[in-house]
């Protein structure tokens, strides 16, 4: 297996990682992680093509993603909602990383159906979307769930990688400022939840039927 | 395109001028702005040919939603300014901040809704399609309750998520087409659909179909819908049910292109239609039991959208019917939900129990909304009845016989449901609590766009038959 296949897996492992950090700080790691191998594959693919939009791509990741919104949430959010340790879990870890291990098994084995040469690359990036996307499921936690999307998110620019060569930097920017907005807009609601006294969507159920 | 550049540009600056503008100009930008682009697009209709670049894509079905969109966002911005200025009365303090909080969201709405069915890039048309819902969050939130945040936690999330799932879908296609797309348009990937595996291609358009399905409301991802449109400032539940959910059945349909292309339509076709079908269903018995008058508006948005699905999942015909569904639904839908609000104003709540006889308090609101009530749920002469008319005579042409009368009869009910709440709603016995602050007054902000909104209704339904009857006498096809 090429190097660069080590990274995409790894950015998996770190997608489960953050499915079952306890802390909002923890998580951010994870994805800090997880960003900067993303990177160093932009990194590799805009040196093998030595082209300057890759580069205006890798430089929109570096900042947007691995600047601006971890400033976002430890700006933005109260000392106590990063470090606090998160309730609201819908199962125990040991449950949570063998759903995972599921879903990404699953991945792997839809993309391979489609004969795909990106067989690797597509099946990390999609099982890192749903590991991702299951988080925000399987927690009642606010934070939590944004991390779960911001993990999923980097699911999919594993996908974009196989890809940067077709679409324009504007493209990859308009991923990064989807993403970067959305946190933002996240972060605003989180105040306002916590205004209400709860960042536990659980005790949001009044919408009903 | 050079005029529809100029609309978007126009549109830019207003937001622009919009974020420092202060009293009249903050109030009545937003319509100068959605009135003067309209005769701009007629211009670029009228003087430029439906066409694509490598930028902008003025099909017919984007010329169309474009057209929605802009009527259906300068009545909006008209209603807006009586129901803001209303709304602050009652809420002290901090109102000229919210106003202008409003008016910037609502226009940066606006852009993305007209956006996102002009571009031709794939990954543009999908950041406009996040837009839309990444614009409206903080309006979804506007009233600052417990409520609306739970309505606009959910809303983002699950615009977030559905977002995501659509994006794995196009780049799926993206990284496996066999010959290198030059660039990431819609065009380009239809052209090089056919070196598409029919895995890919079915995968890729059910992660698509999900993830915009749940932005359009398709069920069982629309359990974001009646939330936010209940919780929404009433121009703004209008909308987004008249505009947003267009775009997200845009995005389907352009998905749906490329899949043809690629030769797996009647694979697109029979789930869409399945899908369809199971929303028109889930929809309509969900609207049996309403109490919150804005919720039963947004289930029956579920329900047209289940239609329009439906329609794009036939032949010519039914395709005609979706573009009909779509257009009536939206005029429709958006006079309802104005009506809505002065309700809201008037009664005090959504709620809609003890609430009756309006028609005899406000006889012009009372009685456009029993019409609008009646022409939702298809009665003629109203455009959605010939639109549903013509879905389920393709339906019965090119499907099942009992597919159509299982959707006769999902209809029936749907029309039943309404029937019992405009008659109830309209013509019962008053409610006093309509006039706890005195006989209410019928303001024009609300009359004309609702008036308007109904009348285009009609005529749709009028006019069409004719035309159609015309053009079969000529021998036009």
């Amino acid at each position: 297996m090429e190097f660069s296949q080590w990274l995409y897996i790894l950015v998996l492992l770190l997608a489960i990682w953050n499915g079952i950090a306890r802390e909002l700080r923890n998580g951010l790691s994870g994805y800090l992680l997880q960003t900067a191998f993303i990177a160093i594959l932009y990194g590799v693919a805009a040196t093998r093509y030595q082209d300057v939009g890759m580069w205006t791509a890798f430089a929109g990741l570096v900042v947007l993603r691995g600047i601006v919104i971890p400033a976002i949430l430890t700006k933005g959010l109260p000392h106590g909602i990063i470090h606090d340790r998160l309730g609201g879990f819908l199962l125990t870890p040991t449950y949570l990383i063998l759903v995972y291990l599921f879903v990404a098994s699953v991945s792997f084995g839809l993309v391979s159906t489609t004969n795909s040469p990106w067989a690797i690359p597509l099946g990390a990036g999609l099982a890192t979307l749903l590991v991702g996307l299951l988080s925000v499921a399987l927690s009642h936690d606010a934070g939590k769930q944004v991390l779960g999307l911001m993990t999923a998110d980097n699911g999919i620019d594993l996908c974009v990688v196989t890809i940067l060569p077709r679409i324009t930097a504007l493209g990859d920017y308009v991923m990064f400022l989807d993403i970067t907005l959305t946190v933002f807009l996240l972060v605003i609601l989180m105040l306002r939840l916590r205004n209400e006294q709860s960042l536990s969507i659980k005790d949001y159920h009044q919408l009903r039927g | 395109m050079t005029w529809l550049l100029l609309i978007l540009v126009i549109t830019l600056l207003g937001i622009i001028v919009e974020t420092f503008a202060r009293g009249v100009l903050l109030r009545w930008l937003p319509i100068g702005v959605t009135v003067v682009n309209i005769p701009l697009f007629i211009v670029q209709l009228v003087t430029g040919e439906l066409q694509t670049t490598s930028v902008f894509s003025l099909t017919l079905l984007s010329a169309f939603l474009a057209s929605i969109t802009l009527f259906i966002g300068c009545t909006a911005s008209i209603y807006s300014l009586g129901y803001v200025q209303s709304h602050l009365q009652e809420v002290e303090g901090s109102g000229s901040r919210q106003a202008r909080s409003y008016y910037v969201l609502f226009m940066a709405f606006y852009f993305s809704l007209l956006v996102a069915t002009l571009l031709n890039n794939i990954l543009l048309t999908w950041g406009a399609i996040e837009l839309t819902a990444l614009s409206s969050v903080l309006l979804v939130d506007w009233n600052h309750t417990r409520l609306t945040h739970e309505a606009s936690w959910k809303y983002i999330v699950i615009m977030e998520t559905a977002g995501l799932l659509a994006l794995f879908g196009l780049l799926l296609l993206l990284a496996s087409t066999g010959t290198p797309v030059a660039a990431a348009t819609w065009t380009n990937l239809a052209q090089a659909a056919d070196s598409l595996t029919p895995e890919v291609q079915r995968i890729a358009f059910v992660f698509v179909l999900v993830g915009f399905g749940s932005k359009a409301g398709l069920v069982p991802f629309n359990f974001w819908l009646p939330d936010a449109h209940s919780q929404a400032p009433s121009p703004i539940s209008a909308m987004l049910s008249a505009i947003k959910l267009n775009t997200a059945m845009y995005g389907i349909v352009q998905m749906q292109k490329v899949i043809l292309a690629g030769g797996q339509g009647r694979f697109a076709d029979h789930t869409l239609l399945t899908v369809g079908f199971v929303t028109v269903a889930v929809s309509t018995l969900m609207t049996v039991y309403q109490r919150d008058f804005k919720r039963l508006f947004a289930y029956s948005s579920s329900e047209n959208l289940g239609l329009v699905a439906i329609g794009f999942s036939l032949g010519p015909i039914g395709m005609l019917g979706a573009y009909l569904q779509m257009a009536n639904h939206s005029l429709i839908k958006s006079m309802l939900f104005y009506h809505t609000g002065e309700l809201h104003r008037i009664w005090g709540s959504n709620d809609m129990r003890g609430l009756s006889g309006i028609a005899q308090i406000l006889p012009r609101t009372g009685r456009s909304l029993v019409l609008g009530m009646l022409a939702i749920a298809g009665a003629p002469p109203f455009g959605l009845f010939l639109g549903e008319f013509f879905i389920v005579f393709d339906l019965l042409k090119h499907s099942s016989t009992w597919l159509a009368v299982l959707l006769l009869l999902l209809l029936a009910i749907l029309f039943a449901n309404f029937l019992r709440y405009a008659l109830s709603l309209g013509y019962g016995e008053t409610s006093s609590r309509l006039l706890r602050h005195g006989v209410p007054i019928e303001p024009a902000t609300v009359l004309l766009p609702t008036a308007g909104h109904l009348l285009a209704s009609l005529a749709l339904g009028l006019i069409l038959p004719v035309i159609v009857v015309g053009l079969h006498l000529t021998g036009i096809s």
